[in-house]
């Protein structure tokens, strides 16, 4: 049987895959952007947003724009591979879940008819 | 956790992923009303030109203007919403068709070798190469629709009399810049409100 791969645990967080999604389509997004998007709470957001800089998937500029802060996030090289994979491992475990699945049916149904388990 | 609880749960995870990818896509720049603006401008400026003071400075003078207006909103828009690759080709397209048509123009007149023909041709083709380039990448059937009128009054204004071509432009003018523009405003709204998905 292969081996099932490993969900990356950076990712994983619902908020932090969240981020990471709405990254990916965009150059650069700003704090309060990714705040109106995804219904977070300030602390909670600086929080996840923190973990990925700290796993090297997004980058942080902080700016003045007409004497008001501005904080801009943006996806890093790592962070593309990371989710690319993520969603690759995704996939797969879903395949293999739908694949048992249609196995157990089948066990199922061969046992039903008597030509089951049986030699 | 069950295996059926948990396969739930992946697929889950997939669909947030492309809701949000879904999401950020869909934070396109907002530009319908710069459609309009254009539109406000050139009626302006024909008025002006035709009935105001100081004629020849109608068109410089309101060009000028719809700039700064379009640059100092942009601006303010562009604070607020995230920079997209979509978004920097659209802008990219438009504003070196506005530098060009400026140039062009600018020069045709300090020459003056202004005509109402070559003026409508080159600007109906300008428009015309910008609204289908914008079409195209956007996959925008009613903006090609835009550049096919833009394109009809530039062919119209190479073989019709000034009257003709002045009514192709001003037509042209309505539809493509003020008709446009505010179906796009209204197109614009309907996907704004169609709401935030929470993560």
């Amino acid at each position: 049987m292969p081996e099932l791969p490993e969900l990356n645990p950076v990712i994983h967080g619902k908020l932090r895959l969240a981020l990471l999604s709405l990254l990916v389509g965009v150059e650069e997004a700003e704090f309060t952007w990714l705040r109106a998007k995804t219904g977070s709470t300030d602390g909670n957001l600086g929080a996840q947003l923190l973990k990925l800089e700290e796993a090297g998937y997004v980058s942080v500029e902080k700016k003045f724009v007409q004497r008001k802060p501005q904080t801009l996030y943006r996806m890093t090289e790592a962070g593309r591979a990371a989710l690319t994979e993520y969603v690759q491992a995704l996939r797969q475990l879903l395949e293999n879940e739908r694949k048992s699945d249609h196995e157990d049916r089948d066990r199922k149904s061969n046992a039903a008819y008597g030509n089951g388990d049986t030699d | 956790m069950t295996a059926n609880a948990e396969e739930l749960e992946l697929k889950d995870r997939l669909s947030l992923i492309e809701s949000m990818i879904a999401e950020g896509r869909r934070t396109t720049e907002s530009w319908g009303w710069t459609f309009v603006l254009w539109g406000v401008a050139y009626y302006v400026a024909i008025a002006w030109s035709a009935w105001g003071i100081c004629r020849t400075l109608a068109w410089p003078v309101t060009m000028v203007a719809a700039s700064v207006l379009t640059g100092v909103f942009a601006s303010r828009q562009k604070r607020s919403r995230p920079n997209t690759t979509l978004g920097r080709a659209m802008s990219s397209i438009w504003i070196a068709m506005g530098v060009s048509m400026f140039i062009v123009t600018m020069c045709l007149a300090i020459s003056g070798r202004y005509d109402l023909h070559v003026f409508v041709a080159i600007i109906g083709a300008m428009l015309g190469m910008a609204n289908a380039t914008s079409s195209l990448i956007l996959k925008w059937k009613m903006q090609f629709a835009c550049a096919v009128v833009w394109w009809a009054a530039a062919v119209v204004a190479c073989f019709t009399s000034e009257v003709e071509t002045g009514i192709a432009f001003l037509a042209a003018l309505f539809f493509c810049q003020i008709v446009f523009g505010i179906y796009a405003m209204i197109c614009e709204s309907r996907r704004r409100n169609q709401g935030a998905t929470h993560a």
